[in-house]
């Protein structure tokens, strides 16, 4: 109790309040844009914790952290980007409220979970803090593998009435996480002699590309404002009818608040793929499905409660053992070093009272994210409702940008373009697209343990293992479970809200499978001369992938056959006459990255800002002018003075 | 207005001309100027933090005093990083902290090689010196560090195979005679430990930091984990590793090898041991410039930094940081290594690659 209330008064003392606070104001803006985070911001302010206090400098950097996956949520309900890769699933149902003029209401839910789940993630954390070494060295690779496996389970969760396109799709996701060095060998695979793909592809570009991308060709050609009706008009869209909605599934949001603990807990797993499991479970635990992908808030709630939770799972390894389950644990590692500070029984024996500051920090930036985000909510709403062709170029540039700051190179921007283009067919062609980042998330995490787990045990070995056998157990019970509501027909519901059926799209779908299945059975062919372990993951996914696409195919195919137009527009012509602005939009998007090299990379963005709003807004010049000087005005404070991005220069300084 | 223009459109080029030619002004001028230092791990680690302590002393030492900043390039099995300092303009703005791996790279493709001679060679820091070390099995008869030989099996962990460490453990064993395996995908000390108490692996080769903040008085102390001996730089006169008066209780492999088998150690294992010993343990990043960065530059380069990483405040800093004071070498002891390793003859390239093709699966 000393040592807590020691705790306490360190995480409360002035000077570290006061940095709290800066931290948590940081991680705020940066958790908001989409592709910077709270890595981003921690990576900004580590170099000025050297000086400082350890509380001080813990409290910085745990605040930065903390709120960037609450106020992630700002991006990923008006624009359907991932602000971070923490709030991919709240797209789904967070995307589609803002549309229908409930922004209010998303966030009113996700601030209050956000808070709720961040801590109960630092009291799990100080609960966990006696036993944490006996919870890292219970889970080995085999507890990861199966771990792995259950959140694939979750691609039924995540597909909707699509389950065998979503297979597919997961399949895709799983195979270009196959990309560059495998575990146990030394030779890259599917990297086409690039160095860009050695490492395989960078999550940023496919994350907010396969979202953000198709996204801003819809908005840009909708002619509208991001919200179909405004919000004051919407029923009962208001903050508290967030938090009614999010006290009314309390229940929901603590499950996933400890699911997000203990998946945080794990390395390599944590954010990036607990809010699809917690998505996951929100569905499966619903009674009525019907209204998931189409804006329900549960479907904001489940991942909101759990990304903001695994903080404190994932401090329990960096602090217990020194292991970072993430970029953001191993930067705080790092500044753990700097201050003499070594993890282990240490950390519990000599600083007890620092350690309990952390989770002091982490509860308090929490409730403070959550409660300033609420007061600005109303203001933030407010751009729901502006032009959408006054977005999309600030939008774009954001995109850009935050993918470029992982990999500074233009294929990185070849790569952003791509993935969307893929988001926009999929969508187009109803191919949910959760299951890909699903895939590709889980795709590193499931052949490194698989990897080990043949190279470190025997079958027996694993088998025999107590936690594996309660893990199977598990798995087959969600996934009876999951089979079941399929049997059922309880998941007929759509996950995105994409067009409707149509000759055009069941016709890109049924391409969609056919180059699904050239891919997979290319893939496989390329896997045979690898070495076992370099092979034998990707040819298991290829088998699956290409068979569940042929089946895909197969009943494209029937379908296109008994397929009744629905109307004179309902042919391939009208299909591409529906889509070809948006086309046109995306050709507009190619152009500007083309550029780069000519422009320079903050050239290119200034050039497509300023001729996107007088050329395809048709705003004045007054407008574009202003617009584009504060564009660039950003580009230079915001990515070059504080995070120091190397701009490619235009060509004739190079 | 004609005029104006023109007298604009003259000055662009000749700034724009002055910016693409190279630098013939011998030092560069980098007052009020910002100079990066690359380097190729991810953001927090140590090669990152380490850069950062070395910019704030050398920010003080370099010429014009210019604002050092710290950018992270990782990816690539480390390449991306170098390759971003390797086509950098050499115009003083951009340094390269870079986790190099020179032994093992020369072993890459053809066309994935680095060539390192072509770099504005400045300094090396951290040398590394790595322990071998088994958890305690007296059901298996692995009581203390001569049971070694007795011992049925060896697995060992690592990141991948192709590390110095890593291949020169699996040396080690095949000249003790001890049948090993190698479980690749873990990587840094902590997961390995973690691994290691899980019964994943019996041992890892770990850093000597690690080892004496983490290890010596915890696992090692309480009897569940045997160091068995250590890879460090050769000793004075050449002939075998040098003692490291860190690691009491512990020697080098080569006075191991003797008193557990009688002889001395022989072979062309032995001397791949002794070659990673000259061109592996003794530099941790290579600190280097450009190519084509002018001779004066890079004199001024190479003065600045031996002052910077002398500086009390850096050698306090670091040692904070790495656990000990991290050695330094400066342009001609790194040069001699670069040139080794560019000229290692293809037995040792295919000793290596054979152990390589062992160790994978």
């Amino acid at each position: 109790m000393d040592s807590l209330l020691a705790g306490i008064a360190l995480a409360t003392q002035g000077t570290t309040l006061l940095y709290l606070m800066l931290g948590v104001l940081l991680g705020l803006w940066f958790g908001a844009i989409p592709g910077l985070g709270g890595v981003t911001a921690m990576i900004l302010v580590l170099p000025f914790t050297f000086g400082m206090e350890p509380q001080a400098a813990f409290a910085l950097l745990l605040g930065a952290l903390a709120v960037s996956t609450t106020s992630d949520t700002i991006s990923s309900v008006m624009l359907g980007i991932p602000g971070t890769i923490a709030s991919q699933a709240t797209v789904l149902d967070g995307h589609p409220m803002a549309k229908q003029g409930r922004v209010l209401t998303a966030f009113g839910a996700a601030f209050t979970v956000s808070a709720i789940g961040g801590v109960i993630g630092g009291i799990a954390l100080a609960i966990s803090l006696p036993i944490m070494t006996w919870l890292v060295l219970t889970f080995g690779a085999p507890e990861f593998f199966v771990l792995s496996l259950i959140g694939l389970v979750m691609v039924g969760g995540v597909s909707g009435n699509a389950i065998g396109k979503g297979i597919a799709a997961g399949a895709l996701g799983l195979l270009l996480s196959q990309i560059g060095y495998p575990v146990a060998a030394s030779d890259p695979r599917y990297w086409f002699d690039q160095m860009f793909l050695i490492d395989g592809l960078p999550l940023v570009p496919v994350v907010i590309g396969l979202f953000g991308i198709p996204e801003m060709m819809q908005l840009g050609t909708s002619g509208g404002a991001l919200a179909s009706q405004r919000f004051e008009k919407a029923e009962d869209d208001s903050l508290m009818a967030g938090v009614r909605a999010a006290l009314a599934n309390r229940w929901l949001a603590m499950r996933c608040s400890v699911l997000g603990t203990y998946v945080g807990m794990l390395p390599g797993l944590g954010a990036s793929v607990v809010d699809w499991l917690a998505y996951g479970h929100g569905v499966q635990s619903a009674k009525d499905r019907s209204q998931f992908g189409k804006g329900d808030v549960r479907g904001v709630i489940a991942p909101e409660a759990a990304n903001n939770a695994t903080l404190g799972g994932s401090l329990i390894p960096t602090l217990a053992f020194g292991i970072p389950g993430s970029g953001a644990m191993a930067i705080l590692l790092g500044a753990m070093t700097i201050h003499g500070l070594v993890p282990g029984p240490a950390m519990l024996q000599q600083h007890l009272p620092l350690t309990l500051s952390m989770v002091v920090c982490i509860i308090l930036a929490n409730i403070v994210g959550a409660g300033a985000l609420m007061l600005w909510s109303k203001q933030v709403a407010r751009a729901a409702f502006i032009d959408g062709n006054l977005v999309v170029p600030a939008v774009f540039v954001f995109l850009v940008m935050g993918s470029w700051i992982g990999q500074p190179e233009i294929l990185t921007l070849v790569a952003l373009l791509v993935i969307g283009l893929l988001g926009f067919a999929l969508h187009a062609a109803g191919w949910p697209r959760p299951p890909l980042i699903l895939g590709f998330v889980l795709g590193p995490v499931m052949e490194n343990s698989l990897a080990i787990t043949a190279q470190a045990y025997t079958l027996t070995e694993v088998l025999s293992r107590p936690s594996i056998l309660i893990l199977i157990a598990l798995l087959l019970l969600i996934f009876i479970g999951a089979a079941r509501a399929i049997a059922k027909r309880r998941n007929d519901f759509k996950i995105e809200i994409g067009a409707s059926a149509s000759r055009g799209s069941l016709m890109l779908s049924l391409a969609l499978g056919i180059g699904c299945i050239a891919l997979f059975v290319w893939a496989f062919d390329q896997a045979q001369e690898w070495s076992f372990l370099s092979r034998v993951f990707p040819m298991a996914i290829c088998s699956v992938g290409a068979v569940v696409a042929l089946g895909c195919a197969v009943q494209d195919f029937r379908t296109l056959r008994r397929y009744q137009p629905t109307g004179a527009e309902d042919t391939l012509a009208g299909f591409w006459r529906h889509h070809r602005r948006e086309v046109l939009i995306f050709v507009i998007f190619a152009v500007t990255i083309a550029l780069v090299p000519v422009l320079g990379l903050a050239g290119a963005m200034l050039a497509f800002t300023a001729l996107y709003l007088l050329g395809w807004g048709r705003f004045g010049w007054l407008t574009a002018v202003l617009y584009t000087a504060g564009v660039g005005a950003f580009l230079y404070v915001v990515y070059h003075r504080m995070l120091h991005v190397p701009f490619v220069p235009p060509f004739f300084l190079s | 207005m004609i005029q104006g223009r023109l007298k604009g459109l003259i000055a662009t080029s000749a700034i724009v001309a002055a910016a693409a030619l190279p630098a013939t002004a011998q030092v560069i001028d980098l007052e009020g100027n910002t100079v990066t230092i690359v380097h190729n791990a991810s953001p927090g680690g140590s090669t990152g933090l380490t850069a950062q302590l070395a910019a704030d002393a050398w920010t003080q030492t370099m010429a014009g005093n210019p604002t050092m900043v710290v950018q992270s390039v990782e990816g690539g099995a480390l390449a991306r990083g170098i390759l971003q300092v390797m086509n950098a303009r050499p115009d003083g703005r951009t340094i390269g902290w870079v986790a190099w791996q020179g032994s093992t790279r020369i072993l890459d493709p053809e066309d994935r090689q680095i060539p390192f001679q072509d770099f504005g060679l400045i300094g090396g820091v951290g040398g590394m010196t790595f322990i071998a070390h088994t958890s305690a099995a007296p059901d298996r008869g692995m009581n203390e560090p001569a049971d070694l030989p007795n011992l049925e099996h060896y697995r060992f962990g690592g990141y991948s195979p192709r590390s110095g460490p890593a291949i020169r453990t699996a040396v080690a064993m095949d000249m003790l005679g001890v049948d090993w395996s190698f479980v690749s995908g873990m990587s840094g000390d902590t997961p390995l430990e973690a691994a290691r108490q899980r019964g994943e692996i019996d041992g890892y080769p770990v850093t000597a930091v690690y080892y004496q903040q983490t290890m010596r008085d915890g696992v090692v102390a309480d009897g569940s984990d045997i160091p068995l001996f250590y890879f460090s730089p050769p000793n004075e006169d050449g002939t075998g590793l040098s003692v490291d008066p860190n690691l009491e209780g512990i020697l080098p492999f080569d006075q191991y090898f003797t008193q557990v088998t009688g002889a001395a150690p022989e072979g062309p294992g032995w001397e791949m041991i002794q070659y990673h010993a000259r061109v592996t343990d003794p530099i941790n990043w290579l600190v280097v410039a450009p190519p084509g960065t002018p001779e004066e530059h890079l004199a001024m380069l190479r003065e600045s930094f031996a002052e910077a990483v002398q500086s009390e405040e850096f050698q306090t800093r670091a040692a904070e940081l790495l656990g000990q004071v991290p050695t330094i070498s400066y342009y001609e002891d790194v040069q001699a290594i670069v040139d080794e390793i560019a000229a290692t003859p293809e037995a040792m390239r295919d000793l290596q690659r054979e152990y390589i093709a062992r160790m994978e699966r």
